[in-house]
């Protein structure tokens, strides 16, 4: 009976095996290759879908790069236990900082994700003209924003303009000059300015493109092309909110001043309530506001008692701890002070003073004269200054802001070396092309 | 600076009996590795966390002249003693007694009086003691869970092994 059913056993199973060859032979579910992955409409629209995807990580407007910018300067304070934090609160970062690593890390993936739409739509059959070029629009300004987010910090970065096909040439990289860096951030946003007809604020829009390039002549200081692309977001009907209450809470009716926000849920959460709201009241206690910062507030800036909670103390800008409200990238009022700064560097006082008046105004203060309370060039960008700091704390604007106005040093207290974030150490060794920036 | 495999592990087990009473121990010992206290990087940060302390701050350094290894308390942190540092990297040296057992088997005269043909009554006592120059709970830990085969040797609050006693009887019928 055994050797029976063993001479039939053999032949059985192999005819089993060979059969099922197909079934075996399957594809993942849950990843696609590279080369199929946007080969078709629907594919491409989820892949956009993707690239905005990677910027609600909790490293970039998800939390760790809005809290830096804001920590590893005059404003945030903290008090809890992530070293990573502490080192920047204490503006010791070192390049070993795994927070550091992920701001660039997840920077790059944005870029990655764009860089594949860019290459890959302009040829798909099956979608019409207008289409591709509002989703390679987007693509452009998302790369163009994620590389100035990039040089602001990092100084001059690797320059990945196409997707790489080996991890040969992935690790080959090496660093661009912070001119390089800045034209081709120009001349993504050129690229994408007036090809983008999304109007969703959770995308890009048309007056996003126009808004991060008010930012980035700003940051270049070409004030005459700053006023005018922040004169150009003016001109597409936005105006600031009635109240900058209205400008947070999760559930809130749209306002004209929203450009551009990265949208979060519950499901899809950020970390920025949760960490700036002390225990107890939802939160973890992780950051608070400085007292210098806390001290700059005017008496009776409603920014002041939306933002900021003086018992139990802690910062309030987002009313719940679960990460459910919107993270603005760039909103009305930021145009506005682009505008003001602008027009102030050009000695056009009066203007600029209008427009940080306007500022003023929706926070329930008195609005300034010029001659009375300011007049000369200088006490007009102080002035500004203060309502840039006031009006954007705790998002993710002041350390970029310092080191672009020449104030990091004086008011941080910092070696000069400190302006730039460390390259990542071990960026460097993957990519051994990367030199690391002076004192670190 | 340090590496988390020992150099050599052992362990010396041996069982003696004398007449009727057996005694069974099982000793366990590691040399050459070191093991990163992270606890000390909140608890032994001059100040800056607000972690309990380790008693050992009391012995910082308070007023010049103090020759100490302690760092100064330092609340907002300047000081640098909250940054990760390789004084947290400690000798991981140990020698354990893993298993004491003492067993008294019973004559089968008294054994049958109550029912069995043979009771051996035992005490057994696990991880009585350990010598170590570790100023930690254990030195034998590794804080991560599934990198645990990438990231050995590192003690961060992980819950140390515990003493148990047990007792018990062997008895057949």
């Amino acid at each position: 009976m055994g050797r029976l059913t063993g001479l039939l056993v053999a032949p059985a199973l192999s005819l089993l095996l060979g059969g099922c060859g197909s079934l075996l032979d399957t594809e993942p579910v849950t990843s696609l290759p590279e080369q199929t992955a946007i080969s078709s409409p629907a594919g491409a629209r989820t892949a956009l879908t993707g690239a905005y995807a990677s910027l609600t990580s909790s490293a970039l407007y998800g939390g760790d790069m809005v809290v830096f910018n804001d920590l590893y300067a005059d404003n945030t304070l903290h008090i809890g236990t992530f070293t990573t934090y502490a080192d920047a609160g204490l503006y010791n970062l070192r390049a070993e900082n795994g927070d550091v690593l992920r701001i660039w890390q997840y920077s790059y993936v944005t870029i990655d994700r764009a860089n594949r739409l860019i290459e890959k739509v302009p040829g798909l059959t099956g979608m019409d003209a207008a289409e591709k070029d509002d989703i390679v629009g987007q693509a452009h300004a998302l790369r163009a924003l994620s590389y100035h987010n990039l040089v602001r910090t990092y100084g001059g970065v690797p320059l990945v303009l196409v997707p790489p096909s080996t991890v040969e040439e992935a690790s080959a990289v090496t660093r661009a000059t912070v001119t390089e860096v800045y034209d081709q951030i120009v001349a993504d946003l050129l690229a994408a300015e007036g090809k983008v007809t999304n109007t969703n604020p959770n995308r890009v829009t048309a007056g996003t493109v126009e808004a991060l390039l008010a930012r980035v002549y700003l940051y270049l200081g070409d004030w005459t092309n700053a006023a005018a692309k922040a004169d150009a977001v003016i001109g597409l009907g936005y105006g600031l909110a009635t109240n900058y209450s209205d400008l947070f809470p999760a559930i809130a009716a749209p306002t004209p001043e929203e450009i551009f926000k990265v949208y979060f849920d519950i499901a899809n959460y950020q970390l920025l309530g949760y960490y700036y709201r002390a225990r107890g009241y939802e939160g973890r206690g992780e950051l608070n506001a400085r007292p210098s910062l806390v001290a700059a507030y005017e008496a009776g800036d409603a920014r002041f008692t939306w933002s900021i909670s003086t018992s139990p103390s802690m910062v309030t800008k987002w009313p719940t701890g679960d990460g459910s409200e919107n993270i603005h990238v760039i909103r009305f009022a930021e145009v506005l002070l682009i505008k003001a700064e602008a027009l102030a560097r050009q000695n056009q006082l009066a203007a600029a003073v209008d427009e940080y008046n306007k500022l003023r105004v929706r926070a329930q203060l008195q609005p300034h004269t010029l001659g009375v309370e300011v007049s000369t060039q200088q006490e007009v960008l102080d002035a500004i200054d203060h309502e840039r700091r006031v009006e954007l704390a705790f998002e993710g604007d002041r350390f970029p802001d310092l080191v672009r106005t020449g104030r990091a040093v004086a008011v941080m207290g910092i070696d000069p070396f400190r302006q730039l974030w460390p390259v990542p150490y071990s960026e460097i060794v993957v990519a051994p092309g990367l030199t690391q920036n002076p004192g670190y | 600076m340090g590496t988390p495999w020992p150099s050599l592990t052992g362990g010396l087990t041996n069982t003696l009996t004398w007449k009727s009473v057996d005694l069974s121990f099982l000793f366990q010992w590691s040399t050459g590795a070191q093991v990163y206290n992270a606890v000390r990087l909140y608890a032994n940060d001059g100040g800056y966390y607000s972690d309990n302390k380790l008693s050992r701050a009391l012995n910082r350094w308070q007023n010049p002249g103090d020759i100490t290894d302690e760092p100064r308390a330092s609340y907002d942190g300047t000081s640098g003693a909250r940054l990760p540092s390789s004084r947290f990297v400690e000798n991981a040296d140990y020698l354990r007694l893993l298993d004491v057992t003492l067993g008294i088997q019973l004559p089968e005269r008294l054994a049958g009086s109550i029912g069995f043909t043979k009771a051996r009554f035992y005490v057994t006592g696990h991880n009585l003691f350990t010598i170590t120059g570790y100023s930690g709970y254990f030195p034998d830990v590794n804080a991560s869970g599934s990198t645990a085969n990438l990231d050995l040797g590192t003690d961060f609050y992980t819950y140390p092994l515990a003493r148990t006693f047990s007792v018990g009887v062997q008895a057949g019928w």
